[in-house]
């Protein structure tokens, strides 16, 4: 099977552009597809979000509003202290799941304030807020930053 | 006056970095032998002034001395000696130190094993490694300075995060280092070879020992993060697509597809441009990885350290390092010596598609880690790029690459016979198909994707044991005579095999976590919970006090069918003198797979809540890193490999041109 | 001592930077590209001679390898020439010998530390230190509590000493376990006000005063719960109301003693403030700022050691405005700390940071 110098490079080429096209496909398609929107409980009424879209949702964890059920089941209200959403979730809840404390929940918006999350995240550390909401309540002037050594 | 004294080391490293940059530099572009030998020293004086500054600050820390701001904050006067000792990299400040040391440290042994290599181009190496040590230097000075001392000394330290107070987190930062900062050898190679408008075979073998040793560091450091992430996290997950962990893996992908580049290289003389190009953006997408975890830009769950004034210097290095390392490429390469093109059936255009995969999914990953942060920098909409865009990227892409690296490593160098090396292949196909059916077979019903994975696992696992076969084994042949082949073939080739047979094992551990099984519970003393094919029952749940810290244990017995397996216990545990509560997994090894328990509550009523998962074959994710890096370790012991490190030795550098080994 | 050390540290660095100018230059010592190849051309006959090759394809091995060697000796390197060599030397050996100490001594003059002493834990100088029997004290609590947390007497006792060492966090955590398990007492409730408000950088915030009106509801004596009740009314902007508190409070106070004093201060402020005619309409607020600025600025008058302190005051009057008063806090601040180098440096970047003009 001799190939003139043209042709190998012919071959080269086409097989590199197959697997390039191949791989911008997939990010394309992955991109417009499988990424999860931040929103804020203000966003989700304010925009109108669709029930049934992914989402994910940040905020303080309601005083007072956890509720567990023997089967592991939790209800949670998020707030940013304007409007508030109901978190359903099963499950284990982070070691650091605390009310008024940061939380970061991700599932499907089932319309009228309803999430029903697959994953909480909690802050990871004493001095640690999830970005999102951290920007999120900064927008609206509640948290203060960390407090001044 | 330890203290200062390593504050003035490190200080003075900076200056003698400078003067490692420039004068060797300039020695190499007015090929003054003279200058140019100013490099080896410069590098061993560079390293060894950093040296003085961690023992100095490692002492601090062993000592308690909380004058020093720095260990005020990370370390407690009661902490064990070993966490006193990890508590120097377990801060931002001094993880740098340990950054910029493994840095030198690489820079010396360049420059100790060096001697056989052509003085401009090894001139021009330690130039660009000192440059690289300066930047970091006058970062490190400027805005982290472990050295920083507290007019007002406190009279007891703020102690250490308890989640990082364990021996995996301890080992895990260093290994990664030794990995990322390794790959800085491969770009110093690149841009010393863009400078010295050179490049060959010889360049080849003497980069390839210094990739692959970074390579080795990378994969324990990665298999390490993720083990230690599984057991202390306590979520069961072995791999998050968080973007500290993308930050290894691009890397490593990266780092992966140079490897096999510098092979083509060095065998064929060809792909030299692209071996460059591969130096440069690896060691870009480590730096890459320094910033991500560094500037906290990206926030994760491992964000322990996040400062974006910092962000901004290490964002000033990213651009002085790959975009001058990219320039210099894109004015330079055009002009080096192109290599001979190749046949696209064969062991080098083989190798070029291996490339091609294994790039595309570091950019991949890239594209998903930089995505959210490039939107919200757009227009201000905040998303979250998680596991199911990188699933579907970079798994497609892995199975397409892996089903085809049997074939590859079988094909012969120059013009491979695609034919032959099918038939070869014939009985691996056959029984990776086999395995396949087989556990279809077997659990029916069961998830699809999981015999798939195992199928390719095998496949890999088969195709690397056809290899050594073939190679080994002629017919007629005596089976003293045939092990005698088999140790007469190059380490190297012993090397590949392992390393890619590592890589089915793991393909296997994580295709099989989709058999995994997951119970919640909320369950009283001697109520039975069915996990997979045991059962639990709760036994007792008490408090308990540790050593700086109470917990919560809940122990559990496991039985399988009637027979009694052990005990199993999970605690909640609180470190004393902090709120943060942590929960401590429980696990325990049943041949291959693993009984996962981690407790969420004890009810006030006894009852315990609880999480069982059976993670059936799940040893096997890091045991086949662990092998895949053996592999490395394996090819870096290649007598023909070694040479290049080993400059004393009066034996000449040897290299087969070509051949089938 | 230090510079000694400092002194040999760079002299041996001049030394080994050097060392290598000083050699003569072995031109023949640098090994060329071929020796490489003919590595390769031995080896291929090796692998032959051990049949791990056939022929055809050593054949062609060493052909590539031949054509390699070649190709390598093209590019011999030419040397340059004696004269320029010399002088590049020179060049090269000034800069190592005078660059790099001027580099790192002008660095390490802005950044080190060099009259500051290692301070390890175990030599820290003990009898004359007050504080050191406490390091005792507490770390001696810390591991009964550990061992004991129901001792409520052991979590009162360390309480306040978490209070006062700053521990603010830990001190409230103790002042609660105290209070659950010895039961509701107006010290350990009011230490508990206090904990919360130091933590909340000395506002009284609701939490706190809540305290406060517990403990005193409790025992109305305690004298605690008074002041930071009057304190809390101060804050709020009701001077009327902190006035009376503050009044009724020094009566039961001895005149000449500290805390007696302290409230004196306070009525005399306080009312120095009401005979102005105009309040700002969020004064409420501002002057707390300022009341809160204004006592951190007179306990730095008398006691200039505390470098967060000075760094704070700078700060919070350019934040209320008063650009000249930050400057001359900066002034004092440097004259506080004149022979401590670090807290210097750190002074000026804060003054440039916030633009305070000296």
């Amino acid at each position: 099977m001799a190939m003139t110098r043209k042709q190998k490079r012919l071959v080269l080429i086409a097989s590199a552009g197959a697997v390039l096209a191949i791989a911008a496909g997939l990010i394309l398609f992955a991109l417009s597809d499988k990424i999860v929107f931040f929103y804020t409980p203000s966003d989700i009424t304010k925009q109108n979000i669709a029930a049934g879209s992914r989402v994910r949702i940040g905020g303080l964890v309601e005083n007072g509003s956890v509720v567990r059920d023997a089967s592991m089941n939790v209800t949670f209200r998020v707030t940013d202290t304007e409007t508030s959403l109901t978190v359903h979730y099963k499950g284990l809840l982070p070691d650091l799941f605390r009310e008024g404390q940061g939380v970061v929940a991700e599932g499907v918006y089932q319309g009228n304030s309803d999430v029903v999350a697959d994953t909480v995240l909690a802050k990871h550390d004493e001095n640690y807020m999830p970005k999102d909401v951290a920007d999120a309540l900064k927008k609206k002037g509640v948290w203060q930053g960390g407090k001044t050594q | 006056m330890m203290v200062e004294l390593g504050h003035f080391a490190l200080i003075m490293a900076f200056a003698t970095a400078l003067i490692q940059t420039v004068i060797p530099m300039w020695g190499a572009i007015a090929r003054d032998p003279g200058l140019a030998g100013m490099a080896r020293y410069s590098a061993f004086v560079t390293f060894a002034l950093v040296l003085i500054a961690y023992l100095a600050l490692t002492f601090a820390y062993i000592g308690s001395d909380f004058s020093v701001a720095n260990v005020a904050m990370n370390s407690h006067s009661t902490k064990p000696l070993m966490y006193k000792i990890s508590g120097v990299w377990s801060n931002h400040e001094g993880s740098m130190l340990l950054w910029v040391m493994i840095l030198v440290l690489f820079a010396a042994l360049v420059a100790l094993r060096g001697g056989g290599m052509p003085e401009r181009l090894l001139a021009s190496v330690l130039s660009v490694q000192g440059a690289i040590a300066g930047a970091f230097l006058l970062f490190i000075l400027l805005t982290s300075n472990p050295f920083a001392r507290l007019a007002d000394v406190p009279l007891e330290g703020q102690g250490l995060n308890p989640i990082l107070e364990d021996p995996g987190l301890a080992i895990h930062p260093p290994m990664l280092y030794l990995g990322y900062v390794g790959f800085s050898v491969a770009f110093s190679f690149a841009v010393g070879a863009l400078v010295h408008g050179r490049i060959d075979a010889v360049w080849a073998r003497f980069v390839r020992p210094w990739t692959l040793l970074a390579w080795i560091f990378l994969t324990l450091g990665i298999a390490m993060g993720s083990y230690w992430a599984y057991y202390e996290l306590g979520w069961g997950g072995w791999w998050f697509w968080d973007p500290v962990e993308n930050a290894s893996l691009m890397p490593w992908l990266m780092g992966t597809a140079l490897l096999h580049s510098t092979v083509v290289m060095e065998k064929r003389d060809a792909l030299k441009v692209w071996t460059i190009l591969l130096s440069i953006l690896t060691f870009s997408l480590s730096l890459l990885g320094t910033f991500l975890v560094r500037s906290g830009v990206i926030t994760s769950v491992h964000s322990f350290a996040s400062d974006p004034a910092r962000g901004v210097f290490i964002l000033g290095i990213l651009t002085l390092f790959i975009g001058g390392g990219l320039s210099l490429f894109a004015w330079r390469a055009p002009s080096l010596k192109q290599g001979g093109l190749f046949a696209p059936v064969s062991r080098e255009g083989a190798l070029v598609v291996n490339n091609l995969f294994l790039a595309t999914s570091a950019v991949a990953v890239l594209v998903g880690t930089l995505y959210p942060l490039v939107l919200e920098t757009l227009n201000g909409s905040k998303i979250s790029v998680g596991a199911p865009y990188f699933n579907l990227t970079t798994v497609p892409l892995f199975v397409c690459l892996l089903m085809l690296v049997p074939f590859g490593q079988s094909l012969a160098w120059k013009r491979g016979d695609l034919m032959g090396v099918s038939q070869r292949l014939l009985a691996a196909f056959g029984i990776a198909l086999l395995a396949m059916m087989a556990t279809f077979a077997i659990t029916r019903g069961g998830p699809v994707a999981a015999p798939l994975g195992l199928g390719l696992g095998v496949w890999l696992i088969a195709g690397s044991a056809t290899d050594m076969i073939t190679r080994c084994y002629r017919r007629g042949l005596s089976v003293s005579a045939v092990f005698e082949r088999a140790l007469g073939l190059p380490r190297s080739a012993w090397g590949t095999a392992l390393a890619h047979a590592g890589m089915g094992i793991t393909v296997i551990g994580i295709s099989a976590t989709a058999w995994g099984v997951e119970s919640l519970a909320v369950v009283g003393k001697h109520q039975p919970l069915s996990v997979g094919p045991y059962t639990v029952s709760l036994e007792q749940a008490f408090k308990r006090k540790g050593e700086g810290f109470r917990e919560d244990v809940a122990q559990f017995s496991v039985m399988e069918g009637a027979d009694a397996r052990g005990l199993i216990e999970t605690s909640k545990r609180v470190h004393t003198g902090r709120e943060m509560p942590t929960t401590e997994a429980g696990i325990v090894t049943y041949g291959l797979g693993q009984l996962y328990a981690s407790v969420n509550e004890i009810l006030p009523d006894g009852r315990v809540s609880i999480r069982f998962y059976w993670k059936p074959l799940v040893t096997l994710i890091w045991g086949g890193a662990l092998i895949m890096a053996l592999g490395g370790a394996m090819s870096l012991a290649d007598r023909r490999v070694r040479i290049a490190l080993s400059a004393k030795a009066k034996r000449p550098s040897a290299v087969k041109a070509e051949a089938k080994a | 001592m230090i510079w000694l050390l400092i002194a040999s540290l760079t002299g041996f660095v001049i030394l080994g930077l050097l060392w290598p100018l000083a050699q003569t230059v072995d031109d023949s010592r640098s090994v060329d590209d071929g020796d490489f190849y003919r590595g390769q051309l031995q080896e291929i006959e090796r692998d032959q001679a051990r049949g791990l090759l056939d022929a055809q394809s050593a054949e062609d091995a060493k052909t590539e390898a031949a054509r390699r060697l070649l190709a390598a000796a093209k590019i011999s390197e030419a040397q340059a020439d004696r004269a320029s060599m010399a002088l590049r030397r020179k060049i090269a050996s000034l800069v190592a010998l005078i660059g790099v100490p001027v580099l790192a001594l002008s660095l390490y003059a802005k950044l080190g530390s060099p009259t500051m002493p290692d301070q390890p834990f175990a030599q820290r100088v003990v009898p004359a230190d007050e504080n050191a029997d406490l390091t005792i004290m507490v770390a001696k609590v810390e591991a009964r509590l550990s061992e004991h947390p129901d001792d409520g007497l052991g979590w009162g006792t360390i309480a306040p000493v978490y209070l006062s060492l700053g521990r603010y966090d830990d001190a409230i955590k103790a002042f609660g376990n105290a209070l659950h398990l010895i039961g509701e007492t107006a010290d350990l409730r009011s230490g508990l006000g206090e904990a919360k408000m130091a933590a909340a950088d000395g506002v009284v915030t609701a939490d706190a005063l809540s305290d406060f009106e517990k403990a005193y509801a409790n025992d109305p004596k305690n004298e605690r719960a008074q002041y930071y009740r009057a304190m809390a009314a101060e804050q709020d902007g009701d001077k009327a109301k902190a006035l009376t508190l503050y009044r009724a409070l020094l009566e039961t106070l001895p005149p000449d003693s500290e805390p007696g004093q302290l409230v004196a201060t306070r009525i005399a402020a306080l009312s120095g403030e009401q005979a102005k005619p105009v309040f700002d309409p969020n004064a409420g607020q501002s002057a707390m700022i300022r009341q809160m600025v204004e006592r951190l600025d007179a306990r730095l008058s008398t006691d200039g050691s505390d470098l967060e302190g000075w760094l704070k005051l700078m700060r919070a009057y350019q934040v209320l405005g008063d650009g000249p008063k930050a400057s001359d806090v900066f002034s004092r601040a440097k004259l506080a700390k004149a022979n401590d180098s670090d807290a210097l440096a750190k002074l000026s970047a804060a003054a440039k940071e916030l633009g305070i003009a000296n």
